[in-house]
């Protein structure tokens, strides 16, 4: 299954916890699983939890113009998107999580 | 890249996405395939992101040039 996180909330909000557990039990059953961040969400890309997701398999987008608004310059492991890479993203995923 | 010619010519300076890739897309809707936008930006996250929707969509991105200190020009043919 293609499993779409998103996340828009901020990093140490409830919700960032939410998304690391449901990536892991996703990529732990074999799930095909994307996420994507945007908003204060891209403020996550500096925590080590997401970089480990990276590593485990987890393919991780973010909003391009978010990051530098925020002056967040996202490693290699993270790729640059848009609101239309997530609208192409959302078409090719069964489920999509929305978290904010 | 100076023989090709453009067929219009799109300039969003101080435009920001995801406004810079739909103005882009709406003027495309408008041309014929085979004809050729050019779009001005000073936006460097659309840089990155506007050929790469672009070319998404199935259109052709012919050349992304750096014009000055925080000015670029994407050439886009429309192929569909």
């Amino acid at each position: 299954m293609k499993l779409l996180i998103v996340l828009a909330s901020n990093p140490y909000s409830h919700d960032f916890n939410t998304a690391i557990k449901l990536a892991r039990a996703g990529i732990e059953r074999n799930h095909n699983v994307s996420m994507f961040f945007m908003a204060n969400g891209v403020y996550s890309l500096v925590r080590e939890e997401i970089k480990n997701l990276a590593e485990l398999g987890v393919k991780v987008y973010y909003c391009a113009h978010n990051a530098n608004q925020r002056r967040i310059s996202p490693e290699s492991w993270a790729e640059s998107s848009s609101m239309y890479g997530l609208s192409k993203l959302v078409g090719e995923a069964d489920k999509v999580i929305m978290l904010d | 890249m100076e023989n090709i010619q453009v067929n219009r010519e799109l300039d969003l300076k101080g435009e920001v996405c995801p406004f810079t890739f739909v103005k882009s897309k709406l003027i495309l809707e408008q041309m014929q395939p085979g004809e050729i936008l050019k779009v001005i930006l000073d936006y460097q996250p659309s840089v990155e992101n506007v050929p790469k929707s672009m070319r998404e969509e199935g259109q052709e991105v012919i050349e992304v040039k750096q014009t000055g200190e925080n000015l670029w020009e994407v050439i886009i043919r429309k192929v569909k």
